[in-house]
């Protein structure tokens, strides 16, 4: 070893991101561009932040471990804002090391940008290694290859050797170690594999939780996650992994968390609120809290409203609800970054009514609910309430964007046909 | 309930019509009449008792046949209690109702509406307890909320119209949020946007491949740009050739030219440089220097005629010096003699000054002495020194004697008012003691005294009082010694006897009598019993008075007795005190005021008496005090005075010692002192003037003997003080004169000398020329002057073609460039001709013109593309529209579930229905399918009312078929409708049971039908009261022809 030395770990960019599943409350629902604006340079904040953190830390060199464009073409302003940012490392003298994954696969064209050389994108053909050097000597051995396609069913780990002359040697994979059900199972392989291999460190990308250590020392095998949530369910602070490693090769590892954008879900229960101010004020506190914790980024913040309660049929009208959202964002947002940014609000209350106790009686109601109960074991039955979705579902152009619901789907949208029902046909109701 | 009495006063065509309890005996009772009878009316004249008159489709109430509007019924309940209803016609439109309840308290209409009615509406009376054939088919009314709540309520659970209002609003509500094919359904204006932004994100997306493109094309383009470039030099290269040809030709042929014109001249080998100008000069320079050569000898002849011509003076240049600085001093020596006049005056005038201020000092002054006086500093000090002090000592003196002066004022001030003190306690007296007793003790005694007579007479008044109270009670006493006076006895005893003799009498005449006085015996007996009781009791009080005031009268004798002492001891001590006060026995009470004031006038005086010596002791000390005083001022006065002379004396002395007259005071010695300082100065100035008139004469003196000396050495005549500065004026001009002419004389000598140098030298000048033209004309080839000048034009010529070649050569290089290209210049122009070249020239001028316009195409081109290449590097357009497109895109989601809910709670709602249908069909329902077999004679089994359409009946037969109520004939709907209301009204008896009137609701049935439907409503009576109305015989006959039990009345 030739001294010790720092270098940063991050994946899965998504630079430009999409930032699928975004709820405005209604069509009448505009979101100022300032809002809009904030989560749309998110990607790019974040990378900013870690081009910082690279400078700051005096770190050796930056990793990037796949998917560091949301499309595989890559958007042209992903591209040339990533190359703009490494420019930064590049006046420093500082290499970066970049595999393509899934998202951003090398099976089709990217504009020619021209980045400098510093910057080191592995071959999709088969694992290549680049040497880092200080004052002419090497420090690290940086082992990578990128994905030729989309699906990638080989297990890459297997291709990885390491030179016996490597001071330090790191693995730069795009990979799901341990067929994590949650993302594709793209280059597959089995933490074993990656043991065996005989690496120092090994910088994963693909999975999106923050900070998994799936083995901490000698190698340390690490997905830091992706350092910017992509959508409203990519909930929490994210970033990517400071790597040091000591004179005698061992390495520690440090997570920093730098998104720009934070997503949060904030159930809120209505129950025990006699009327629509104190439920108002219930948020106002809800979103005032999440305002004093994250005081260095923004939030979108999705407040669902839970719970039986007497609100539930003033909630159901649709006004009632939007002037709530509208009257806090009013209270709350500031136009000014980091913002707190109320995303929607769902009313996900029930009525105040106890299902099974009707479900027992021999009115219509109690008919219909154990009509919907019984769907659950009558496929006949399933089959005749999904193909009354059909007209919308199996419809030529909204077909294209809606799917058909899976079983824990359809049994949401039962359970709320039922309060639906029970609204309408219930006393009180127009 | 039940209908027990009704009379109908006044109604439409009704009047007094009586229906009595027997009228009502059974619960089935028929009121059969011809047309205009009167039933409808009477069914009318009902429901106008229950819910008030002029009901909307009622006939009017207004009586047409006499009596007054209305008239009452008594209702019967489960209980037999009674409740009677009458309804008037009053003001308002409803009529007035008054309800009479069991007990007989009377109520008004919410009463009957809420207790009686139980909230059953017109309507519903209409559609379920009293209707007519019309009404009974009148469909409509049966989808009413109130009537079919009853039909399904019970079993949905729902409120009437829920239902079908909830399906429609969730078709509604559906509809607005998609249709398969509309365009302004939620859905699908989300789809359509939803679309168009798809559409801008394909736009946005091909631009990579557009941006690469780009670059290409911009790669292209600079590529063609660099061609131009090259292509460009390439023609300029020619270009500048060409005109360089052009330009060339001339040059050219003026060299051919030159080098012909050298082929023609004989060649001269060598010649001297400018050889003609050089001996052209050379000729010049000879004839200049021959020219001179006669100048200069003119010259030197004028210079010797004025050298002898010249004549000096010696003797004066001999006494230069002296006379110079004569002429030097000669203004000086005019002033001094000017100033002699003056300064004789000034010393006069100064020794007149001194004299004067010597004079003032006062006589026997002399110059010596006036020199002698001592005008330091330190003297005048010391003259301040005594003035300060003199003045101190003085200033002593003066207030020391004014304090004695003042101490002495005091002193008389002090003793005339020790004297008016002395006189002030002299005239003051002080009266008179009455006894040797002192004052303060006679004070006392007075105050005694004055409170021995206050509390004499406060006895003297509780002695009266008390004598008057013992006598009262002595009085008191005396009168109990009466005893109480009781009931005679031989009264007593003479009444008994009376009333004993009476009572017998009576019992003779009569037993009733005697009886009676008896009784009166009785009582008088037991009267006076009780007045016997009562003056016993009297006499013990009257004892025990008795002793309580004796001893009373015993206690104020003794009171009495002390305050006579008490009187006796004031007396006594007036007495002493009067002796002791006044030295008298006696002291009448009114005199104590006036010893009173006595004593206070006597302790006055002796509190002013006392004051009085006090300020005369004051004034003695202050007297004496004030005669210390005076001594002590006189002796510092004294002492003052006697310091003062003292040093008087001292200043004295000193003046002496100084030689100043001793009369002078300070500041008199201190003017003297300046009169001797002035005194010495004027002297000092008349000195000074004297030394200089001295001095200045002296020198005037010394000046003109210089004068003289010189003057005589010259052999002139000798000069006055007066006529000095002019003698010396003449010398100098005389010594001037003689300077001037002897400068001239060497000056001439030293000429001469250089003319005649300078004429040998320009004699060496005109002969080196003559040699050196000799030598040119060898150099050039000549042995004279004309041959040189030949050979010298041929020479020049040939040197000039010469250069002009070279030159021309130069300026074709020039325009070539290098030596080759010049080379092949003269080979082109020597194979082309000048409009050849031109027009070359002209060709390529607009070929260039033309890559020109390429050039800047080309570079417009280039520039737009980046234009669009930057704003493609800068915008976020396809970011935008991603997230615009993904944020719709969840909206869509959102939309769809929400229709999605609404599908599947529609959906579940008609599987609900229609499992409910079949599975709970409501009791209302199923009790009219147990009454539709009887009305239908058995053809029809069942009702089915589908949920929430109860205008929608439906019949079920034997075989199961269905029949909706739309496809039965008349009859068989009236029969179903009739089953529907019967059991509706079965179903609101559990909440309120009023009677069923049917009017003539039967007529549509066939007979055998219609005896089903009597059979029925006989069963119903068991339950029910029904009244039923008919005109037709038939079905009287009919229901004759039962078994069922009614009662009949015959209407008109």
């Amino acid at each position: 070893m030739a001294g010790g030395f720092t270098f940063v770990h991050a994946a899965d960019l998504h630079l430009d991101s999409q930032f699928r599943g975004l709820q405005q409350f209604s069509e009448e629902d505009t979101w100022p561009e300032f809002v809009r604006r904030e989560i749309r340079e998110s990607t790019f904040t974040t990378l900013r932040r870690i081009v910082d953190l690279v400078l700051d830390r005096q770190a050796a060199f930056l990793l990037i471990a796949g998917d560091v464009y949301e499309a595989a073409e890559g958007s042209l302003r992903a591209q040339l804002r990533l190359r703009d940012e490494l420019v930064r490392l590049a006046e420093r003298g500082i290499p970066t090391f970049i595999v393509h994954g899934n998202h951003d696969h090398c099976g089709v064209k990217r504009p020619a940008i021209t980045f400098p050389d510093t910057v080191h994108f592995f071959s999709h053909r088969d694992v290549e290694w680049y040497p880092v050097l200080r004052q002419g000597k090497e420090i690290a051995r940086v082992y990578g290859i990128s994905y030729p396609q989309r699906d990638v069913n080989e297990n890459y780990a297997l291709r990885f050797k390491r030179h016996r002359e490597a001071p330090f040697a790191i693995g730069l994979l795009h990979c799901n170690v341990g067929g994590v059900p949650e993302h594709e199972n793209y280059a597959p392989c089995k933490l074993q594999d990656l043991l065996a291999s005989g690496f120092d460190y090994w910088a994963l990308g693909h999975i999106h939780r923050p900070y998994q250590v799936l083995h901490r020392e000698a190698p340390a095998v690490i997905y830091p996650g992706n350092p910017q949530g992509r959508h409203p369910g990519e909930t929490g602070d994210r970033g990517c992994c400071v790597v040091t490693v000591g004179d005698n090769g061992r390495s520690t590892v440090e997570f920093v968390p730098l998104n720009a954008v934070t997503w949060e879900v904030k159930p809120v229960t209505i129950d025990g609120v006699e009327n629509l101010d104190r439920l108002r004020e219930r948020l106002v506190s809800v979103v005032g809290k999440v305002q004093e914790t994250n005081r260095q980024r923004s939030v979108v913040i999705r407040l669902q409203l839970i719970g039986r309660g007497i609100l539930h049929s003033e909630l159901r009208k649709h006004h009632n609800a939007y002037d709530l959202l509208y009257e806090l964002r009013e209270s709350c947002v500031t136009e000014m970054t980091p913002f707190v940014w109320p995303e929607t609000l769902q009313v996900l209350t029930r009525p105040p009514v106890d299902k099974d106790e009707l479900a027992q009686t021999d009115t219509l109601l109690g008919d219909l609910l154990n009509l919907a109960r019984q769907v659950r074991e009558d496929p006949g039955l399933q089959q005749q309430l999904r193909a009354s979705l059909d007209v919308l579902l199996n419809h030529h152009r909204a077909g294209r964007y809606l799917s058909h619901n899976n079983e824990e789907e359809l049994w949401m949208l039962l359970e709320r046909a039922e309060d639906m029902a029970i609204d309408y046909l219930q006393d009180g109701d127009e | 309930m039940r209908i027990k009495e009704l009379y109908v006063d006044g109604f439409n065509i009704l009047h007094d019509l009586v229906l009595s309890e027997s009228d009502f005996r059974t619960n089935l009772t028929v009121f059969y009449g011809p047309n205009e009878a009167g039933k409808s009316t009477l069914m009318a004249f009902i429901r106008a008792l229950f819910f008030g008159f002029n009901l909307k489709d009622e006939p009017a109430a207004e009586p047409l046949r006499g009596g007054r509007s209305g008239g009452h019924m008594v209702l019967e309940d489960e209980e037999g209690l009674t409740y009677r209803i009458e309804r008037r016609q009053t003001g308002t439109k409803k009529g007035r109702v008054r309800l009479v309840l069991p007990d007989g308290t009377k109520r008004d209409e919410s009463y009957l509406r809420n207790n009686i009615l139980r909230g059953v509406t017109p309507l519903v009376f209409r559609n379920v307890f009293a209707f007519d054939v019309d009404e009974l088919r009148r469909l409509e009314e049966l989808r009413n909320e109130e009537v079919s709540a009853h039909v399904w309520g019970a079993t949905t659970g729902l409120e009437a119209g829920k239902f079908s209002n909830a399906l429609r609003k969730l078709n509604r509500e559906m509809d607005d949020l998609f249709k398969p094919r509309g365009s302004k359904s939620r859905i699908n204006k989300l789809l359509k946007e939803i679309n168009a932004l798809e559409e801008d994100i394909r736009r946005l997306r091909r631009q990579p491949g557009e941006y690469d493109f780009l670059q290409e094309q911009v790669r292209r383009l600079q590529k063609q740009r660099e061609d131009l470039i090259a292509q460009k030099r390439k023609i300029e290269k020619r270009r500048g050739w060409l005109q360089g040809l052009l330009e060339a030709r001339r040059i050219w042929i003026d060299l051919q030219d030159v080098r012909s014109q050298l082929e023609e001249i004989p060649e001269v080998a060598e010649f001297p440089e400018f050889g003609i100008e050089r001996l052209d000069s050379l000729n010049e320079r000879q004839r200049e220097l021959n020219d001179e050569y006669r100048k200069k000898a003119d010259e030197l002849k004028v210079l010797t005629e004025k050298l002898n011509k010249l004549v000096i003076d010696e003797k004066i240049l001999n006494h230069r010096l002296e006379i110079e600085q004569l002429e030097e001093e000669r203004r000086l020596f005019v002033g001094r003699r000017d100033s002699l006049a003056k300064l004789a005056a000034e010393t006069k005038r100064a020794a007149a000054a001194y004299e004067e201020e010597k004079a003032r000092l006062g006589p026997g002054w002399t110059d010596e002495k006036v020199a002698a006086v001592d005008l330091s500093v330190a003297v005048a000090q010391q003259v301040q020194d005594f003035k300060s002090r003199l003045a101190g000592q003085d200033s002593v003196v003066s207030t020391s004697y004014n304090e004695w002066q003042n101490a002495q004022m005091t002193l008389e001030d002090k003793d005339r008012e020790w004297k008016e003190a002395k006189r002030a306690l002299e005239t003051h007296v002080v009266p008179e003691a009455p006894t040797g007793v002192p004052l303060a003790e006679r004070v006392n005694i007075l105050n005694d005294i004055t409170n021995a007579y206050h509390r004499l007479e406060l006895v003297k008044i509780e002695r009266n009082s008390g004598q008057q109270r013992l006598n009262d009670l002595q009085r008191q006493r005396r009168s109990m010694e009466t005893p109480v006076s009781g009931m005679p006895k031989l009264f007593t005893g003479a009444v008994v006897i009376l009333l004993v003799l009476s009572t017998m009498a009576a019992f003779l005449a009569d037993p009733l009598f005697g009886g009676i006085f008896l009784v009166v015996d009785a009582a008088a007996a037991g009267l006076a019993l009780r007045y016997r009781r009562q003056v016993k009791d009297r006499q013990v009080r009257q004892e025990e008075e008795r002793r309580a005031l004796d001893i009373k009268i015993r206690e104020m004798e003794n009171q009495l007795e002390d305050l006579a002492s008490e009187e006796k001891d004031l007396c006594r001590r007036i007495k002493q005190g009067a002796a002791a006060l006044v030295g008298r026995d006696e002291l009448p009470q009114d005199e104590l005021d006036g010893i009173r004031r006595a004593l206070e006038d006597e302790k006055q005086a002796h509190q002013v008496r006392a004051n009085l010596e006090q300020a005369v002791h004051k004034a003695e000390q202050a007297l004496e005090g004030a005669r210390t005083r005076v001594t002590e001022a006189e002796k510092r006065w004294r002492r003052a005075r006697e310091e003062y002379e003292q040093l008087h004396r001292e200043w004295e002395q000193w003046l002496e010692r100084q030689g100043l007259p001793v009369t002078l005071d300070p500041t008199g010695a201190l003017h003297f002192l300046d009169a001797v300082q002035k005194a010495r100065d004027r002297y000092r100035e008349w000195q000074r003037a004297r030394e200089a008139e001295k001095e200045v004469r002296e020198q005037v003196q010394g000046y003109l003997s210089r004068v003289n000396k010189v003057l005589a050495n010259l052999g002139r005549p000798v000069a006055a003080v007066e006529t000095a500065a002019d003698r010396v004026i003449s010398l100098r001009d005389d010594l001037r004169r003689g300077e001037e002419a002897s400068q001239e004389y060497a000056r001439l000598e030293e000429e001469i000398v250089k003319e005649k140098a300078a004429l040998k030298r320009q004699e060496d000048k005109i002969r080196q020329v003559e040699e050196e033209k000799m030598r040119l004309m060898r150099a050039g080839g000549a042995e004279d002057e004309e041959t040189f000048r030949h050979r010298a034009i041929n020479y020049a010529r040939r040197e000039t073609l010469i250069k002009q070649r070279a030159e021309l050569e130069r300026q074709l290089q020039f325009i070539a460039g290098t030596p080759g290209d010049r080379e092949r210049m003269k080979r082109e122009l020597a194979q082309s001709s000048y409009p050849e070249n031109e027009g070359e020239l002209t060709r390529l001028n607009e070929e260039m013109a033309e890559i020109d316009d390429k050039y800047s195409a080309i570079g417009e081109q280039i520039g737009s593309l980046k234009n669009e290449l930057e704003r493609m590097e800068a915008g976020d357009d396809l970011a935008a529209k991603m997230l615009e497109k993904e944020m719709k895109l969840s909206l869509l989601k959102q939309v769809a579930e929400e229709w999605q809910v609404r599908q599947l709670c529609r959906t579940l709602l008609d599987l609900a229905r229609e499992k409910h249908e079949r599975e709970r069909q409501p009791v209302v329902i199923q009790r009219a399918s147990t009454y539709i077999r009887p009305l239908t004679s058995g053809t029809y089994r069942q009702v089915i009312a589908p949920v929430g359409q109860t205008d929608l009946l439906e019949v079920e037969d034997g075989s199961g078929r269905r029949v909706s109520v739309s496809d039965l004939s008349r009859g068989a709907a009236s029969q179903l409708y009739l089953a529907v209301r019967l059991a509706l009204a079965r179903e609101y008896a559990s909440m309120v049971s009023l009677p069923i009137i049917l009017d003539d609701v039967l007529v549509d049935f066939d007979p055998v039908r219609l005896q089903g439907a009597l059979g029925l409503l006989g069963k119903l009576a068991a339950e029910h009261q029904i009244l039923m109305f008919t005109c037709h015989k038939h079905i009287l006959e009919a229901l004759r022809d039962t078994e069922v039990e009614f009662g009949l009345v015959e209407l008109g």
